[in-house]
């Protein structure tokens, strides 16, 4: 357990606290959201805190924070993959001409030779640059979320999975029965919502704005992770299953008592009707570790929504119809074209983000997310 | 499990096109990486644009990658070649100077060496210069321990054969005279 300093902190203290140095170093993001949290108490102390922070990156000469690195890192990724695709996008108009079903082979190992990345071998800034430029011109049209979104609330009802895609980009897979209310004025900045029932999800990295759960007895507080949440009101366990990243489950019962999971672990809690003299935290918190069974590569609580998908040269429509069917989303595709683009490929425990993404990898079209509904064209 | 090992799996997952095995190597060897860079050009930014391109690089040529024995040397020979380019760009009229540091004995910089020159303000330097003279050979040591190395009390205890809470107590006395002095 950590121990953070109280309002009479003195400035040595906070410099010599490990946590503290941890925090500044952004090691983790455990110690990022309890200092973030603690800092907000004490904001009289600001300047007191500003020092340590200044001295400790003085004495680590600097070293910066692993976590804003990773996002730079991410970003450089998202830059290199687009100025990809706005590459192959080009190559492809120019090949799609006339293309019969022989001639796939061909245009694929043609793209195989397409100019490759090499501005960014040099400068980086340069890179960058350049990459920003392209992605201006032949922005994809990857996460072009649909501004207005009136629908607040969504329920899976009978159905056994219903997916939502958030604004953010954060990826909800609703189990039966259950239901989500989102906050009001929902965006990528302000995500928080309301949970009743199971659902999975898979968030959308981003360590300045968290994303709050809420749900009956507890709030799970996330910067970028996916877990499942077990939580119907009715039932007398709640369960957290982490699968990546870190979540904070802080108890609504005990204000004040929070734990933190780390991947591959489990918090289960005991729903006990009322709150007694003798109840204690402790005893109706429970961690475990998720159960790792080399039969079955998907741990027990998520493998209601994580499948293989086998797609052996299928029309784009087809892939379509299994893929709503399965994930419980509407999809709609327009053009007679896209409908018919071919694919093949083996798909093991990916969202429907990742699966399209990985299909647009090998014949480019474009998606657009609203809610609960995929528009797919060309 | 040991360590090297790990590395050697990410690697290996890496290869095969699993971004989030890239994340891992990233995390688990970004202080090493950034320590090692600033011991050899105390220039933060450098360094960590140098840390984050050979990553970038890694992933760009995943494909053609060959499997690596140790992971971690790989990376740091990676970002000494990338130092190397940049800072032969950036003074191209300074070539003696790379082909010195491309030769294997090259001088590190000492942790006090950085200390100093990793900052802009000339003032500020002064005023290191003097707290450094101020502090004894003892609390500088656990001092880079502490800051520079990212070693946990329990592990300096170890290190230098004294008890947890007497580390503590001489890294907090050269806190409280770094303070006054870095005011």
């Amino acid at each position: 357990m950590i121990q953070m300093p109280g309002n009479d902190f003195d400035v040595e203290e906070l410099i010599c606290n490990e946590s503290f140095q941890e925090y500044c170093l952004g090691a983790s993001l455990e110690h990022q959201i309890l200092w973030k949290e603690w800092m907000a108490k004490y904001p009289d102390r600001k300047e007191y805190i500003a020092e340590a922070e200044r001295i400790v990156s003085i004495l680590n000469v600097k070293q910066g924070s692993r976590i804003e690195q990773l996002k730079a890192l991410r970003s450089g990724l998202t830059q290199q993959e687009a100025f990809r695709s706005a590459i192959s996008l080009k190559s492809d108009i120019s090949f799609k001409s006339e293309i019969s079903s022989k001639e796939e082979a061909l245009e694929r190992s043609l793209k195989v030779v397409r100019p490759r990345w090499y501005f960014y071998l040099g400068s980086s800034a340069a890179a960058i640059l350049i990459a920003m430029t392209f992605l201006y011109f032949y922005k994809p049209a990857f996460f072009e979320v649909k501004k207005e979104q009136a629908l607040v609330r969504f329920s899976s009802g009978k159905a056994l999975r219903k997916t939502i895609i958030l604004k953010d980009g954060s990826v909800v897979t609703l189990a039966k029965e259950s239901s989500i209310r989102l906050g009001e004025g929902f965006n990528s900045s302000n995500r928080e919502i309301w949970l009743s029932g199971a659902a999975f999800f898979d968030v959308k990295h981003d360590a300045t704005h968290p994303f709050v759960v809420h749900t009956t007895f507890n709030d799970i507080k996330v910067l970028g992770t996916t877990f499942n949440v077990k939580a119907y009101a009715d039932s007398a366990l709640m369960e957290t299953a982490l699968i990546q990243g870190r979540v904070q489950v802080a108890s609504k019962k005990y204000p004040g008592y929070f734990v933190v999971l780390k991947p591959n672990q489990k918090l289960s809690m005991l729903n006990s009707p009322a709150k007694t003299a003798i109840s204690k935290p402790d005893a109706e918190y429970r961690i475990s570790e998720l159960k790792q069974n080399p039969a079955a590569p998907v741990p027990e609580e998520i493998a209601w929504v994580r499948k293989r998908l086998d797609i052996d040269n299928l029309p784009l429509s087809v892939i379509a119809q299994r893929l709503q069917e399965w994930y419980g989303i509407t999809i709609t595709i327009s053009g007679e074209e896209v409908k018919n683009y071919r694919y093949s490929g083996v798909f093991e425990n990916e969202t429907i983000l990742k699966t399209l993404e990985a299909l647009q990898l090998s014949y480019p079209f474009h998606f657009e997310v609203e809610g609960d509904r995929i528009y797919i064209k060309k | 499990m040991g360590l090297g090992e790990d590395d050697h799996n990410y690697w290996e997952q890496m290869r095969l096109g699993d971004k989030q095995a890239l994340f891992e190597l990233y995390n688990r060897q970004y202080f090493q990486l950034i320590r090692s860079g600033l011991k050899i050009n105390a220039d933060d930014e450098l360094v960590k644009d140098c840390v984050n391109q050979i990553f970038l690089n890694i992933w760009d040529k995943r494909e053609r990658l060959h499997p690596v024995e140790n992971v971690r040397a790989y990376l740091m020979a990676s970002l000494r070649h990338c130092m190397l380019d940049q800072l032969s760009y950036l003074n191209k009229t300074n070539a003696a100077l790379s082909k010195m540091l491309a030769e294997e004995e090259w001088n590190e910089l000492s942790y006090e060496q950085v200390l100093i020159n990793i900052q802009q303000d000339d003032d500020l330097k002064e005023k290191l210069k003097i707290a450094i003279r101020q502090l004894t050979p003892r609390q500088m040591e656990l001092i880079q321990l502490k800051f520079f190395e990212g070693l946990s009390y329990e592990q300096i205890s170890e290190r230098t054969a004294q008890t947890v809470k007497t580390a503590y107590n001489t890294i907090y006395d050269a806190i409280r005279i770094l303070r006054k002095l870095l005011k």
